[in-house]
């Protein structure tokens, strides 16, 4: 069985996991944050706000790992027009490559519902498992059609967005920039994913969410170094 | 009508108050300044010497609490998570 994996443009191969790497690091500090103050005060919002940044992290994790392993695997490249493109032919890594990706997409829908979760300050628990298997089909569904997934995460990244927008807009926190940041970094997020939408048009489109996805992390990252900093 | 405090704030106001007044204070300015009624004090005060974040001192026959150096860092990771709470509004 000969599978391709897909195009990524030959100078673009493992600056994309640079760029997850970045990603990684910032989600985890974050975790890391909220869960220390989780052993501080036991309060749970910051247990599960902990996990959903970690469930993240994880997922990029495993985007990693799945780059490392099946970019060491390619053979050759194609030429279209310009572009020259590395293609992948992979054999005994393509149950590795599925597995990972869908490992991936799991984690990332899983945490970003926790994210949305916590933050609108949901009470019921009930429709929690629900929202869990309807994620799971949805990964299962995105082997298919790979845009289910940067929807739903679209969707996800949406009410994260409209939640923060609202609760600026209710305590008048709007020139703050510090208190505005999440709004910019999860509108850039959710930018990036709809980016992602668009790979079937272009293979560049892939270059482009992930730089955007990489510049959504950043006022994370600006946050937290505020945070440690103590301003 | 003001929110009623939870565990945490009025341990909080405790170290607070201590610090504010240099590191240093008696019992019952305690007791004032972070609004406490005597059965409250001594059982949040209890729980803080537990925690080694303030110890007990005897001077000029008074008694004296004193914030610890685990107390004050204690404080600040209050401010820090407040501020973490603030602004991903969790």
């Amino acid at each position: 069985m000969r599978y391709q994996l897909g195009i990524t443009p030959d100078w673009f191969r493992d600056i994309d996991t640079g760029f997850e790497v970045i990603s990684v690091i910032v989600t985890f500090l974050i975790a890391a944050t909220a869960y220390k103050f989780y052993k501080l005060t036991d309060e749970e919002r910051y247990k599960w706000f902990s996990a959903s940044f970690f469930l993240i992290a994880i997922s990029y994790f495993f985007k990693i790992l799945t780059n490392i392993i099946v970019y060491n695997e390619a053979l050759g490249t194609q030429t279209l027009g310009k572009f020259t493109y590395t293609v992948q032919y992979v054999h005994e890594y393509y149950y590795f490559e599925i597995i990972g990706t869908l490992a991936f997409r799991f984690f990332m829908l899983v945490g970003l519902f926790g994210l949305y979760y916590i933050i609108c300050r949901c009470q019921d628990k009930k429709s929690v498992p629900i929202i869990i298997v309807l994620i799971f089909l949805t990964t299962i569904f995105s082997n298919i059609q790979y845009f289910a997934f940067h929807i739903t995460a679209a969707l996800f990244l949406g009410l994260i967005v409209w939640q923060y927008y609202m609760n600026c807009k209710v305590q008048n926190k709007a020139k703050n920039f510090t208190l505005r940041s999440p709004i910019i970094a999860f509108s850039i997020l959710l930018l990036s994913q709809l980016i992602f939408t668009l790979l079937f048009l272009t293979p560049e489109a892939y270059v482009i969410g992930e730089t955007v996805q990489l510049i959504g992390f950043l006022p994370l990252l600006y946050n937290y170094i505020q945070l440690v900093r103590g301003k | 009508m003001s929110k009623r405090r939870s565990r945490l704030d009025i341990i909080c106001d405790m170290l607070c108050s201590i610090q504010d007044k240099g590191g240093k204070i008696k019992p019952t300015h305690l007791m004032y300044k972070a609004n406490l009624s005597h059965n409250l004090l001594n059982t949040y005060l209890e729980e803080l010497v537990d925690k080694n974040m303030v110890k007990e001192m005897e001077l000029n026959n008074y008694k004296y609490l004193i914030i610890t150096d685990k107390g004050l860092e204690f404080i600040q990771n209050i401010k820090k998570m407040k501020d973490f709470q603030e602004t991903f509004g969790i």
